[in-house]
């Protein structure tokens, strides 16, 4: 056999050694008993398939005294380490601390959506939101997976809008007419135009008691916990249309405006109710003309 | 900050911690989560005592080199980098261990634990009490029970290939990336190991003399 055919035959044989019997490589090995001088190989398989009827052997499992010791040993190690801090290092901690404690406090009015500060904004790092859950960019009608509510009609044409003029203070929402779980991971995006004439909207996840809401008005974000407590107030940019993201986790949710993440953090929603998303305007006499939502699209952590 | 860098300080609050992946466990380990190292250990703790008793086929170095190596793995745990595979990362620690225990020790012979089931550890795994469990057939038995048995006689580094990948079921690429030899001769190992097993078991070969072994 030539070097190089011996070279793929070792490829060959040894995948399947390694991957066993029934898997693709056997398969494709086992070929070779009829391509080449088959009782070598033979032999090779029906020692594999020994091995592999044999594989419990020397299996061991920890039994409860092991892994006490090891665990203790863990927690030893853990508060060697804490107690062998030395001065230098409690000092550095110590500035550290301080430094987070500046910051902390400067961060606040620095903020701007273009300089977010990544608080907690890894929790949804590591997710990919690729499972399409409600999508929907109102081109002709608004469709049965949405409840409207409001004394504002709302018509439906390359995005959704209501029916203007008005000469008091109205107000319109959409609301999905399915939940999501609460163990569930899912992104909310909308794309909106919210004119900075007064107009108000809120970009909301509700437990049908308690509500998460991004509130958007000509200058700011407020970012309204349940239990309407203010969480922050964030500079709004100053487009027109802003595309608006929630990131939703059974307990935390980050908040992204125009792709930048704003905040994050606990989104104190009831940890047993499901869980809607919807947008609300609210709109004063003579204002909200040009307000409306061009596309929602909701994703789960596929 | 780099995106790593980001990662490494990732808070997985919201990922429920028993469907972590290894890696996001490991990385909750590097900022002192004892808990995430918990369920580390609940996956891997097995395999690794197993691949030890495999390799070392004694059941007191199992036992103390099995408790070294996860807290090894927990003391260096900032060596650890991510995207590595953490059992790539943690098998490494084993080998090493097993490597050193092996050479201070001149291998004790094997300890028959039959049907022990000891505190500490838990092993019912013997070649024939293997064998019986999975073959009726009384002639494969004894065929099972010998190649089994013919493992303890190999060379160490096909024992080894043989081990991690056959029985802790470790691709050439991590075995490669764990031992430092290339994949070709690993693949030779695999290869000349097997057919030295079937040689044992007198199975008919008319493979070469095993000094022509591929080196890598």
């Amino acid at each position: 056999m030539k070097a190089e055919n011996d070279e793929q035959v070792l490829q060959i044989v040894s995948d399947a050694l390694r991957d066993g019997p029934g898997s693709p490589a056997w398969q494709e090995a086992t070929q070779l008993i009829d391509a080449t001088d088959g009782q070598e190989l033979d032999a090779l398989y029906r020692v594999r398939q020994r091995l592999e009827s044999g594989k419990r052997w020397r299996q061991v499992r920890p039994g409860v005294g092991f892994t006490r010791k090891v665990m203790e040993a863990v927690d030893h190690q853990s508060d060697a380490t804490v107690r062998s801090t030395g001065p230098a290092t409690i000092i550095a901690i110590l500035c550290g601390l301080l430094i987070v404690i500046i910051l902390a406090a400067l961060v606040p009015m620095l903020f701007s959506p273009a300089k977010a500060p990544q608080q907690n904004t890894t929790d949804f790092d590591n997710i990919y939101f690729s499972t399409p859950w409600l999508t929907s960019d109102f081109a002709d009608s608004i469709g049965g997976e949405w409840n409207v509510t409001g004394n504002n009609p709302v018509a439906a044409s390359h995005g959704l809008h209501a029916k203007l003029p008005n000469r008091q203070d109205t107000q319109w929402a959409i609301v999905s007419a399915q939940s999501l779980n609460p163990d569930q991971f899912f992104s909310f995006t909308t794309r909106l135009d919210i004119p900075t004439d007064g107009t108000i909207a809120q970009v909301f996840i509700t437990d049908q008691k308690n509500q998460l809401a991004a509130v958007i008005n000509a200058t700011n974000v407020q970012i309204m916990l349940p239990g309407n407590q203010l969480e922050t107030t964030l500079p709004r940019p100053t487009d027109p249309a802003l595309q608006v993201r929630w990131l939703i986790g059974p307990a935390s949710a980050a908040l992204e405006i125009n792709n930048h993440r704003a905040w994050a953090g606990s989104n104190n929603l009831t940890s047993n109710q499901p869980r809607s998303i919807g947008i609300r305007f609210l709109i004063t006499p003579h204002t909200g003309t040009a307000a409306g939502i061009e596309n929602v699209d909701v994703r789960t952590k596929s | 900050m780099g995106k790593e860098t980001e990662s490494e300080i990732a808070d997985f609050k919201a990922a429920p911690l028993g469907t972590a992946a290894d890696e996001q466990l490991m990385r909750r380990t590097q900022q002192g989560d004892r808990q995430a190292f918990a369920l580390l250990y609940e996956r891997y703790s097995q395999a690794v005592l197993s691949y030890l008793y495999r390799m070392l086929g004694n059941v007191e170095d199992v036992e103390s080199i099995g408790q070294e190596v996860f807290l090894r793995a927990f003391k260096f745990a900032a060596t650890y980098k991510y995207p590595q595979k953490f059992s790539t990362w943690l098998f490494t620690i084993a080998r090493n261990l097993a490597i050193n225990q092996a050479q201070r020790r001149k291998r004790s012979p094997v300890k028959t634990a039959t049907q022990l089931n000891m505190e500490d550890l838990e092993m019912n795994s013997n070649a024939s009490a293997v064998a019986e469990r999975v073959e009726d057939d009384l002639e494969k038995r004894e065929q099972i029970v010998r190649v089994l048995q013919a493992m303890d006689g190999l060379p160490t580094d096909q024992k080894e290939v043989i081990v991690m990948g056959i029985f802790q079921d470790l691709s050439y690429a991590q075995m490669e990336e764990i031992t430092g030899a290339k994949a070709v001769t690993l693949r030779s190992r695999m290869f000349h190991g097997l057919r030295k097993l079937a040689t044992m078991l007198g199975e008919k070969t008319k493979l070469k003399d095993e000094g022509d072994e591929r080196k890598g």
